[in-house]
């Protein structure tokens, strides 16, 4: 039987295993609606943004804000899909981030180690808490959903431990100055991340590893069948959120010269939103990278238009949640009138 | 020969009504363009001399609470006698949050070394209905009185009541006025949260000689932070009319999200908007990063409250933008809870106010923030002796 990989062109699978892409038999127009529709609607935003403020939004520092002061949350979203992107639901992300940070600000902080061995030993750390949460997950047997909600308070509770449940700092001026030195006005973490989506659209659109991923998304049973090595895949996926996330949380904490051990809470919902927001672009139904990037941005952008006009609080909360539903009702109305058509 | 026809010449009289035409009318312009200005040449003279009288008054303030605090606390003495063995039930809204599990911490011990009451504490995780549960076994295990910290108390109205219908005693605490028992409670201890929000404002003030314009941010899930926002705004307007503020609400689990980009996006909006006034540094924390990663750290001034270690460190980073982190003596506010406790315990009146020790900590006085125990900075800690002293065994 012919590997799956020889069978699925280019990086829109029309057939896998007769499941058919949702792309393939609609209108033209409609395919690049739902295909684009996140990226059109975040250049409509700036458009009506700067319509509204034309001497302060259409600016540099604009772009410099938009693009230098969310990247964290483009290292956790990112991170975030790959998991996602096999079909586990990784909730212990966020404690990761927090988590990260704290180890790496106590490490190099508190106890004086050098810079590189601070973030070595974090990232060492932050994987292997993938691999337990993989094998809980995926070779012992419980849903992932479940063990990253334990694995995940335990992460708090850790990181309120390490630190004296105390904001702490001392992070090397080094690092510190490092994550905020600046190429053409914005932080070099944007450039790590933009890095970071790149490669994720590499292995997930241009690899054999990357269609593997998707057809374990699709029908875990019916890859297994074929032969694909489901449980390492959806293993990867596990390990790969975690260790992106406490590289976040370091992240994190250089940028802000200090590590909250109760911030990384707070990017889990933000997180979901923006991978699922993501999985209606560019490639809808599937968890993309530049899906998520398009729909970070799309999100930031609208929120920063807010904070111009002038809102703050609850409106970003309203757009936030407004456009996740909006963007997943939309795309979920095309993939069911696609299907009946069929 | 023909006559030329004479040019007409204006005469005389003609020219001099002229001429007093045009002097009644500069006259006339001059006293409505008088008559409309003077009131605002004198409301903006008056307001350049408010606000002189006024900058004098908040730079005084700022200078002021420089100093180490003083002591002003209660002078009542409070009998121990028969509170060994008396059990508290402290809710805590959340015990993850650093200074309410130090507040928690120290008082639990304070309140068994002297007067041998057993605290035990709940936390609520943020969580209402857990706070519920801490009440519930309270009356379940008959405690002697309820602590609650940091909870509004319009949220429990019910629980305390059912509380004192059980005997049991309520305390609040930090919820922003200190003796405020409008919620029902017996006692009520906290920070000054006014006197923090106009020393916020004093200091805005001062620091912008008078010309400042800033933003306040609140988080107003926060019982305390309406009245140290407002305390901030109405002594800015009392002290400092031609100063300039904004409010804007960023509630706790949207700090590390929004704060950045909101203060960012107020300096793009608003050059002049230099100064940045969240009302925690908690909440100052993911913005003092954004501001250091724009380079903006020389162009803005961020002035907040709490000294919390591992973030009033920053106010000897001139790249984080922070200038002011006003503290509050926390272990001052566990001996102040313990000494509610004793009081509402052995029946004795509770203290309105114990003017728990503030201080200013600034760029001139930030070589005082060193290591990571906060006690030393506030160079004073005769609160200890001056509690102890009222506890009579």
């Amino acid at each position: 039987m012919s590997k799956i990989e020889d069978q699925v062109p280019g990086d829109v699978p029309a057939v896998i295993n007769g499941s058919v892409s949702r792309l393939g038999r609609l209108p033209q127009v409609t395919q690049r609606l739902e295909r684009y529709g996140v990226l059109f609607a975040w250049v409509a935003v700036a458009i009506l943004f700067s319509i509204l403020l034309p001497k302060t939004f259409p600016t540099w520092p604009t772009v410099r804000l938009i693009f230098g002061t969310q990247t964290v949350i483009l290292f956790a979203t990112i991170g975030l899909m790959f998991s996602l992107a096999v079909g586990e639901f990784d909730l212990s992300m966020g404690s990761m981030v927090g988590f990260g940070g704290s180890m790496m600000t106590v490490l190099n902080g508190t106890n004086h180690w050098p810079v590189w061995a601070a973030v070595g030993l974090t990232l060492v750390v932050s994987f292997l808490f993938g691999c337990i949460n993989a094998f809980l997950s995926v070779y012992i047997g419980v849903q992932s959903i479940i063990i990253t909600l334990g694995t995940g308070t335990l992460l708090a509770g850790l990181s309120l431990a390490i630190t004296g449940g105390q904001v702490v700092t001392g992070i090397s001026t080094s690092l510190v100055d490092f994550i905020s030195t600046q190429f053409l006005g914005i932080p070099l973490p944007f450039y790590f991340a933009v890095l970071l989506t790149v490669v994720a659209w590499f292995i997930l659109q241009q690899t054999p590893l990357g269609r593997r991923m998707i057809f374990v998304q699709e029908n875990r049973e019916v890859a297994r069948l074929a032969g694909l090595k489901v449980k390492r895949i959806r293993a990867g996926g596990l390990i790969a959120t975690a260790t992106i996330a406490g590289f976040a949380g370091m992240v994190l904490a250089g940028t802000n010269g200090a590590a909250n051990p109760q911030a990384g809470s707070y990017y889990l919902l933000p997180a979901f939103a923006a991978a699922f927001l993501g999985s209606t672009a560019i490639i809808p139904g599937r968890f993309n990278a530049i899906g998520t990037f398009v729909a970070v941005y799309f999100l930031v952008t609208g929120i920063t238009g807010l904070q111009y006009l002038g809102y703050a609080g609850w409106p970003e909360q309203v757009f936030y949640g407004g456009s996740l539903v909006l963007a997943v009702t939309i795309s979920h109305l095309v993939g069911r009138h696609q299907i009946k058509g069929n | 020969m023909r006559r030329a026809t004479p040019i007409a010449r204006p005469d005389a009289g003609s020219r001099s009504r002229k001429k007093s035409f045009a002097a009644l009318s500069l006259t006339v312009g001059m006293a409505v363009t008088a008559s409309v200005l003077a009131p605002v040449v004198s409301a903006s003279a008056a307001s350049s001399t408010a606000t002189s009288a006024g900058l004098i008054r908040a730079t005084a303030v700022v200078k002021a609470y420089r100093k180490p605090p003083v002591w002003k606390g209660p002078s009542a003495k409070v009998s121990l006698k028969g509170l060994a063995g008396k059990r508290v039930v402290y809710i805590n809204v959340s015990s993850g949050i650093p200074v309410l599990k130090y507040w928690s911490d120290h008082v639990t011990a304070l309140a068994l070394k002297y007067g041998g009451v057993k605290v035990e504490v709940v936390d609520a995780k943020g969580s209402v209905d857990e706070a519920n549960k801490g009440f519930a076994m309270a009356i379940a295990t008959k405690a002697d009185a309820v602590l609650l910290q940091a909870f509004s108390t319009s949220l429990f109205t019910k629980q305390i009541a059912d509380a004192h219908a059980a005997g049991i005693k309520v305390i609040t605490g930090n919820t922003g006025v200190p003796g405020d028992v409008s919620g029902g409670q017996d006692a009520e201890v906290s920070f000054d949260y006014a006197q923090v929000g106009r020393i916020q404002a004093d200091w805005f003030i001062m620091d912008s000689k008078g010309k400042g314009k800033g933003l306040v941010v609140s988080s107003n899930d926060v019982p305390a932070s309406p009245t140290q926002a407002n305390a901030i705004v109405a002594e800015t307007k009392k002290n400092c009319p031609s100063c300039n503020l904004i409010t804007k609400d960023v509630q706790i689990p949207q700090w590390q999200t929004s704060i950045p980009t909101l203060f960012q996006s107020t300096i793009n909006t608003d050059p002049s908007r230099t100064y940045l006034l969240p009302i925690y540094d908690g909440q100052s924390l993911p913005g003092l990063g954004a501001i250091r990663a724009a380079g903006a750290g020389s162009k803005v001034s961020v002035g907040t409250f709490n000294a919390s270690p591992g973030i009033v460190e920053s106010l000897n980073d001139p790249k984080s933008g922070l200038k002011l982190d006003i503290g509050g003596n926390n272990e001052w506010w566990a001996y102040a809870g313990t000494d509610t406790i004793f009081r509402v315990l052995s029946g004795t009146a509770p203290i309105k106010n114990y003017n728990i020790g503030l201080r200013v900590f600034d760029t001139s006085n930030s070589n005082l923030i060193k290591g990571t125990d906060d006690g030393p900075w506030y160079g004073f800690t005769g609160f200890r002796g001056r509690f102890t002293a009222l506890w009579k065994k």
